[in-house]
């Protein structure tokens, strides 16, 4: 069953079937907050609210459209209502951030460590942007529309932000050019 | 070197590790999808509740036009009328639905032409209800009917039974005004006593009795 006509069934007051889109996406939207800079807490609390807001206005779902930008347009809106709330006052100092959490732990917990700090050192708009396409893998189109900004200006911006965490790890850690 | 580590960052972002939340709150969004998942059902049978009422309603009215049609009696009519009246009325009392209830109220005491019925039928529903909201809003339509012994009753009654300070205040705010004798005693024997609610005995020493 695609996500699409699990959403359909949720609509239709079968609620219960909301837990498979859970499972399958629990992980990905508590992973953006945490590289967003939350704490645990708030971004556990985060991911339930949005969720939550995934059943109540699965309703409103435009069921021509793909669910998974849908959920990645819920989840920046319920983190733009945090920062309106809790301003910066909230954000977990960045040394705090480990990767003690994570499903499968197979990488190089020095380096994911190093790139997340650099990635904490961006704009908002920029991390969102880069964890969008990188790490949620949207496609450009599809975080275009979530942006609200053309499929062009997304490459362009993706590339410089690449850049720019290139250019931070050359200055930051300059004895490990390869 | 340059175009290497963009692509090494680009490929470590795109394998950044997925970070694991807690199984409490696994746990709760499980609770939360029980618990909306029978709100969902209780809202589907209220709807159905409410059509059924309707239904009824018609079917009611219907009938009484037959009846009334076969036989030319408009006190039958009137009866029938009653009736459809006394079943809406029965669903308003029982309707989980606070929005609901009012709005029933709402019509029930506009179409109801005998003032003494329609006392009868807002003292009963005083006494049975439980929400506080609702309840303010049907002593603010019986305070209009005051000049009547059988409301006066109620309000000393209420005033000697009533649990809900906010309910209690909307009582003696009427009493005061009316200055009925029996319930201006009680509200002086509040003044002096401690198992009053403290919100309601300031009230009461503000009101300057």
């Amino acid at each position: 069953m695609t996500d699409e006509q699990v959403i359909k069934k949720v609509a239709k007051g079968n609620i219960g079937l909301s837990m498979i889109l859970f499972k399958k996406y629990n992980g990905k939207v508590f992973s953006f907050y945490r590289y967003m800079g939350l704490s645990i807490e708030d971004a556990e609390d985060l991911t339930h609210e949005v969720f939550e807001k995934v059943i109540r206005s699965c309703g409103s779902f435009n069921l021509d459209k793909l669910f998974k930008p849908w959920l990645y347009q819920i989840m920046r809106s319920q983190l733009v209502d945090f920062r309106r709330v809790n301003g910066r006052t909230k954000y977990v100092n960045i040394s705090e951030f480990d990767f003690k959490e994570t499903v499968d732990f197979e990488y190089d917990e020095i380096e994911l460590s190093k790139l997340n700090m650099a990635l904490l050192e961006l704009p908002n708009h920029d991390r969102e942007l880069i964890l969008l396409v990188k790490f949620q893998q949207l496609s450009y189109a599809e975080a275009a529309t979530i942006f609200g900004i053309s499929e062009g200006a997304v490459k362009t911006r993706v590339h410089r932000i690449i850049h720019k965490l290139t250019d931070y790890f050359k200055k930051q850690y300059p004895n490990e050019r390869d | 070197m340059k175009e290497i580590n963009e692509f090494k960052i680009s490929s470590m972002l795109e394998e950044f590790p997925e970070l694991k939340m807690s199984d409490k709150t696994q746990q709760k969004f499980k609770r939360t999808c029980d618990n909306m998942q029978h709100e969902t059902k209780k809202s589907k049978l209220q709807y159905i509740n409410v059509w059924m009422s309707a239904a009824a309603s018609v079917i009611m009215f219907i009938l009484g036009y037959g009846i009334a049609d076969q036989t030319n009696n408009s006190n039958e009519i009137i009866s029938s009328k009653e009736y459809t009246r006394q079943l809406l009325f029965n669903n308003t009392v029982q309707n989980p639905s606070l929005g609901d209830r009012l709005a029933s109220i709402q019509y029930l005491v506009s179409s109801q032409t005998n003032t003494n019925e329609r006392v009868k039928e807002l003292i009963y529903m005083i006494k049975t209800e439980s929400n506080e909201n609702v309840k303010l809003a049907l002593i603010e339509i019986i305070s209009s009917y005051s000049n009547l012994i059988e409301v006066q009753d109620l309000l000393e009654e209420q005033l000697q039974n009533e649990s809900n300070p906010l309910v209690l205040i909307s009582v003696i705010n009427i009493i005061s005004e009316l200055k009925i004798k029996k319930g201006m005693e009680i509200l002086k024997n509040y003044q002096n006593s401690n198992n009053v609610d403290p919100l309601v005995k300031n009230h009461i020493t503000y009101l300057k009795l």
